[in-house]
């Protein structure tokens, strides 16, 4: 694959795909590239901020309220539970249990724990349980992401 | 393999319900029809069941299957005592019934959770780029749980058999029906344990440890 970078002044940000014949990997690529371009609007001290999905480590809601984690950051969304699921399409967000979404390209490691339950271990420490009924799902984004 | 499995049941199940819907006609609705469509409609409220439960819990597996167990039993009671299966004297049968076979899907499921794990921890480790470790044995939780189940059912097994050719009088049939229900469950568990090692010792020649 051959890249070509090149500033073009007063211009949006542009990027154009050429391929001699649409395949899998064209495809995956433009998913990624459109991906980039998803955000989420969550609110902090105040302020309202966008969030980039790949910024977003997990999505949870707690008492009816959805609350979207980065690293090391908290912001509320004022949306529902179903809004994130139509917007996070082709993205690395899934769903790991009925309350929460996870972002996979943060995932560290799944481990099954004492009790049986399915905990989900984050880039940074963080632990999510995981509902087994999700784990398909899980699998179905890694193998799109290892096309 | 579990795709065709999956098919092949679901066929199945449709080629019993065509033909003996067909055969209403021809000789009406005999003893042996009508327990099919009881069969079909108990396996219906038990997938409804099954489903809302998924829905509505977040419990652990274990603690997940402990719960099932005892609401499709009683289901399994009710269902039972409704359409004339139990009598007041051996509905303690269902409590085995389910149990046996609750055991045996409890096992399956541990066993693909294992799998499922294991597969996606493979799937990170490559799309970091790093080093995938093959799991040894003694580090796997599923042939455990096989074998603890494994050996729960040859005990009940050869209880149930003790107790069939140790006594007589009317407490016999139980036991008969006792191994004929531990005995098919013991032969499917050793099976599953045996294609778990088998798949594991194929897998373990080509991975590093």
């Amino acid at each position: 694959m051959r890249v070509e970078q090149r500033q073009v002044k007063d211009q949006p940000l542009t990027v154009i795909v050429e391929y001699p014949e649409y395949d899998r990997t064209v495809d995956n690529l433009l998913k990624k590239i459109r991906n980039m371009n998803i955000s989420f609007t969550g609110k902090t001290d105040g302020k309202t901020v966008s969030i980039d999905v790949s910024d977003i480590y997990y999505i949870e809601s707690v008492d009816r309220k959805i609350f979207l984690y980065s690293r090391s950051d908290v912001y509320r969304y004022d949306g529902s539970m179903s809004d994130i699921d139509g917007a996070i399409v082709d993205t690395d967000l899934v769903r790991i249990s009925r309350t929460c979404f996870m972002n996979v390209s943060h995932l560290k490691e799944i481990m099954q724990i004492k009790n049986s339950h399915l905990e989900a271990l984050l880039d940074n420490d963080e632990k999510l349980i995981v509902s087994r009924k999700y784990l398909k799902d899980i699998k179905k984004i890694f193998r799109r992401k290892l096309l | 393999m579990r795709r065709v499995l999956r098919d092949t049941c679901i066929l199945a199940a449709l080629m019993i319900l065509t033909v003996f819907s067909f055969s209403i006609a021809g000789v009406g609705l005999t003893d042996e029809i009508k327990l099919v469509f009881q069969l079909f409609g108990l396996a219906l409220i038990l997938s409804v069941t099954n489903y809302v439960f998924d829905e509505i819990t977040q419990l652990s597996m274990l603690a997940g299957y402990i719960v099932k167990y005892f609401v499709v039993t009683g289901i399994v009671i009710v269902f039972g005592f409704i359409v004339g299966w139990f009598f007041p004297s051996n509905f303690w049968m269902a409590f085995i019934y389910v149990g046996v076979i609750a055991a045996i899907i409890y096992a399956l499921d541990s066993v693909k959770t294992e799998n499922d794990i294991d597969e996606i921890n493979e799937m990170v480790k490559r799309s970091n780029k790093e080093e995938v470790r093959f799991k040894s044995l003694g580090q796997r939780r599923g042939w455990k749980v096989l074998l603890v189940l494994l050996a729960a059912m040859v005990i009940l097994c050869a209880a149930s058999a003790a107790g069939y050719f140790g006594i007589t009088g009317e407490y016999k049939n139980y036991f008969l029906d006792g191994l004929a229900v531990t005995g098919p469950a013991a032969v499917i568990l050793t099976a599953v344990l045996i294609s778990y090692l088998a798949v594991y010792f194929a897998r373990s020649k080509n991975n590093p440890k």
